[in-house]
C-alpha cells in the first residue's frame, strides 16, 4: 500500500487524516471507535482555567486580573516542561504556539462548518460555560449548541426546567450556577427556572438523544418554538439541556433563538450530545475529504528493513497495511492506546514505554499502584502516555515513518488540565504536515506542502 | 476461618467455657462441611429457580456470558442512545439501558412480566455498533434481551471471553 495511514478516530486522528488527504496524499483512516473525543461536553479546551492547576490559572496570581488563553499558553510554556505543548513549542514560544493554534482552529472550523458544526470562541476572550450541575467552566473554543450559552455580556439567565429529561434538574443546575456566579464575582447576574411553557417537544421521549432526534423534524422544532415562546430577552440567555438535535443544531438554533440567545449547557457523558455530533462531523468531514475510513482494531505495528506494517488484533479482521508514513492517534485507556492489563500498564502497538509527567515509567505496573489518594491530586497514571521529541516522533525507539498525535503522547493529565481535544488538534494536524511531507517527499521531487513547522 | 483464630484470645478475655466450646465445635463443623461439601442441599440448578425463578431471573448461558464480559466494559457514554435515535430506531429499551441490564443480570423477561420488552421493538439495525468505544456488539445484547426463554442465544456472539470483544463489524462511524 502507498500513501499514509492514520490509526485513530478522535479528533487528532481525523485532524492528521484531512491534512493528509487535503495535501494530496491517498489516505486511510483505521478506528476501532470514535475514543475520547466523543466523551467531550461540548467545549474544546486548547487552554481551559482549570482549578487546581498551577500552569493554567483564572486569574493573574499578582494582578488578580482574569487571563485570556493567549496568556495562559505562556504560563504553561514555563511551568508544564512535558505537556505536549511545550514539547512541540516550548523553544519557539507562546506567540507561536498561539499563532499554531489560530491556524489549528481555522482549518477545524473550515472541516466542521461543512458540517453543520460552527467553532466559537478565540484564544483572547474566554467563554464562561454553565454545565448541567451548574458549574461553570472557563474555556476558549465551543461547538454549536453550547457556544451560544456563554455568560459573558448576559444579563439574566433562564434556565428552562424541562420536566422527564435525563441529567437536567433545572432547579439544582440554578442553585449552583448562582453560588458559582457569586464565587467568580461575575457581578449582578441573575439566575431563574422557569417551567416551558409548553412541553410535548420532549414529552414522553426521555433520553436527551430521543428529543433531539424528534426536534431535527419540522414538527419538533416547531414545538420547541412553542416552547421557548416569551422566554428571555435580548441579552437574556435561555439556558436548555443538550436537546438542540443531533444533526441540524446550527438550523434550529438559527430558527428558535429569535434575537436573544438561546444556549445549551455543558454535559457530560451519558447525556451529552455534542461528542456525537462533533466525532458524526469529523467522519462526514474525512469521507468528503476522500479519506478512506476503515474500521478495526491494530494489533501490533512491525518495521523491517525500512517498512512499516501494521497487522490488525484480531487474525482476518482486515488485510495487512503496509503504509509510507502513519500517524498514531490512538489515545489512552479509552481509546486502546494503552492498556491496563494483569501485567500491567503497557501500549500495545509498538511496545514504547509509558511515563508520567515526571519521567517516571508507569508501564509494567499494575494500574492501581500508580493511582493516589484523593480525587483533586495529580494521579500520575492519568497523565501518563509515550514520550515524543519536538518533531512528534515517538521515542525512544520507533520506527522512521511514525509519526505520534493526540492523548497517546504523555505529560499532562486531560482530566484535570481539560486540554485533551487542544493537544489532540495541534498534534493532529502537526502530525499530519509532518507525515504529508515524507510521503511526498520519499515519492517525487520533495515537492513539500507549506505549513507550520 | 479469620474470626475462628481468635477463639483462645476469646477464651482468655472472656473466660466463658462454653463460648468456647461452640465455637471449636464451629469450627471444625465448617471445616468438615468444606471437604465433604455437604453445605449443599439438593440439586443447586433447581434451587436457583425456586429462589429466582419468580423474579425472572435465570442462569445466564455461555453465549450470555460472553455478552455480559463484552457488556461489563461500558462507559456509559450514551453514544448508542444517539446513534439510534439519529436511525431513527425507537426500541422500548433505549440500547444503553439494555448494555447497562446485560452486564448485571440475565432477566428471563416474560416472567419478570415485562412482555413487551421481551417482543422488543429494536430493529436490529446494528447503528449502535459502531460508535462504542468499547466495541461492545450492542445490537446483539438487545437480542439476547429480547431472547424468549430457552431459545438459542443470538447467532455471532463474540467467542473471545476478553472483556471488551473488538473486533470489526462493517463499515460505519468511528
Amino acid at each position: 500500500m502507498s500513501g499514509a495511514l492514520v490509526i485513530g478516530g478522535g479528533l487528532a486522528g481525523s485532524a492528521a487524516a484531512l491534512v493528509l488527504a487535503e495535501a494530496g496524499v491517498p489516505v486511510r483512516r483505521l478506528a476501532a471507535g470514535p475514543g475520547a473525543t466523543a466523551l467531550t461536553g461540548g467545549s474544546i479546551d486548547v487552554a481551559a482555567a482549570s482549578p487546581g492547576v498551577p500552569h493554567l490559572p483564572w486569574r493573574d496570581p499578582r494582578s488578580g486580573e482574569a487571563l485570556p488563553s493567549r496568556a495562559r499558553l505562556r504560563i504553561l510554556l514555563s511551568g508544564a516542561s512535558r505537556h505536549p505543548y511545550t514539547t512541540t513549542f516550548g523553544a519557539a514560544g507562546g506567540e507561536a504556539l498561539a499563532a499554531a493554534f489560530e491556524r489549528a482552529t481555522e482549518r477545524l472550523a473550515g472541516w466542521l462548518r461543512a458540517e453543520g458544526i460552527d467553532l466559537h470562541g478565540s484564544l483572547d476572550r474566554n467563554l464562561l460555560l454553565p454545565s448541567a450541575q451548574g458549574t461553570l467552566r472557563i474555556s476558549d473554543l465551543a461547538l454549536t449548541g453550547v457556544a451560544s450559552s456563554d455568560l459573558g455580556g448576559c444579563r439574566k439567565v433562564t434556565i428552562v426546567d424541562v420536566p422527564g429529561v435525563e441529567g437536567w434538574d433545572a432547579r439544582g443546575c440554578a442553585r449552583t450556577l448562582a453560588s458559582e456566579i457569586a464565587a467568580l464575582g461575575l457581578g449582578p447576574l441573575p439566575v431563574e427556572v422557569v417551567r416551558a411553557r409548553d412541553d410535548r417537544f420532549a414529552s414522553g421521549a426521555g433520553s436527551p438523544a430521543r428529543i433531539a432526534a424528534r426536534l431535527d423534524g419540522a414538527e419538533g422544532e416547531g414545538l420547541l418554538k412553542a416552547a421557548l415562546e416569551g422566554l428571555g430577552g435580548a441579552d437574556e440567555l435561555v439556558l436548555l439541556p443538550q436537546v438542540l438535535g443531533l444533526v441540524r443544531t446550527r438550523a434550529l438554533l438559527a430558527s428558535v433563538s429569535q434575537g436573544r440567545p438561546v444556549g445549551e449547557a455543558l454535559s457530560f457523558p451519558p447525556f451529552a450530545l455534542a461528542g456525537y455530533r462533533l466525532t458524526r462531523a469529523l467522519d462526514r468531514a474525512c469521507a468528503a475529504a476522500g479519506v478512506e475510513l476503515l474500521r478495526g482494531r491494530a494489533g501490533r505495528v512491525l518495521a523491517a528493513e525500512g517498512r512499516l506494517r501494521v497487522e490488525p488484533e484480531q487474525p482476518g479482521a482486515f488485510e495487512a497495511l503496509e503504509p509510507e508514513g502513519l500517524v498514531l492517534a490512538t489515545g489512552r485507556f479509552v481509546g486502546g492506546g494503552l492498556e491496563a492489563g494483569p501485567r500491567g500498564v503497557h501500549e500495545p502497538l509498538l511496545g514504547l514505554p509509558v511515563s508520567d509527567p515526571d519521567g517516571r515509567r508507569v508501564d509494567g505496573i499494575p494500574a492501581h499502584r500508580s493511582v493516589r489518594k484523593g480525587y483533586a491530586n495529580p494521579q500520575p497514571l492519568y497523565a501518563a502516555g509515550v514520550s515524543v521529541d519536538g518533531a512528534l516522533r515517538p521515542q525512544p525507539t520507533a520506527p522512521a515513518g511514525v509519526w505520534a498525535a493526540g492523548e497517546w503522547i504523555g505529560g499532562f493529565d486531560p482530566a484535570r488540565e481539560r486540554t485533551g481535544l487542544g493537544v489532540a488538534l495541534l498534534t493532529g494536524i502537526a502530525a499530519g504536515e509532518r507525515a504529508a511531507r515524507h510521503v511526498l517527499g520519499s515519492n517525487d521531487s520533495g515537492q513539500a506542502p507549506r505549513g507550520p513547522a | 476461618m479469620r474470626g475462628y483464630r481468635g477463639f483462645l484470645r476469646e477464651f482468655a478475655r472472656t473466660g466463658s467455657l462454653r463460648a468456647l466450646v461452640l465455637q471449636v465445635r464451629t469450627g471444625i463443623a465448617h471445616v468438615a462441611r468444606q471437604w465433604t461439601g455437604r453445605n449443599e442441599v439438593g440439586n443447586p440448578l433447581a434451587r436457583f429457580f425456586e429462589s429466582y425463578g419468580p423474579d425472572g431471573i435465570r442462569p445466564a448461558s455461555a453465549a450470555e456470558r460472553r455478552l455480559r464480559l463484552a457488556s461489563e466494559a461500558c462507559l456509559v457514554c450514551g453514544l448508542c442512545s444517539a446513534a439510534c435515535a439519529e436511525a431513527g430506531g425507537r426500541p422500548l429499551l433505549d440500547p444503553r439501558d439494555a448494555v447497562i441490564a446485560a452486564a448485571r443480570l440475565s432477566l428471563d423477561l416474560r416472567r419478570a412480566g415485562l412482555e413487551g420488552l421481551a417482543a422488543s421493538s429494536c430493529a436490529a439495525c446494528a447503528a449502535c455498533d459502531p460508535v462504542c468505544p468499547q466495541g461492545i456488539p450492542i445490537h446483539l445484547v438487545q437480542e439476547s434481551l429480547a431472547a424468549r426463554p430457552g431459545s438459542e442465544p443470538p447467532q455471532g456472539a463474540p467467542d473471545s471471553g476478553a472483556p471488551a470483544a473488538r473486533d470489526a463489524r462493517g463499515p460505519g462511524i468511528g
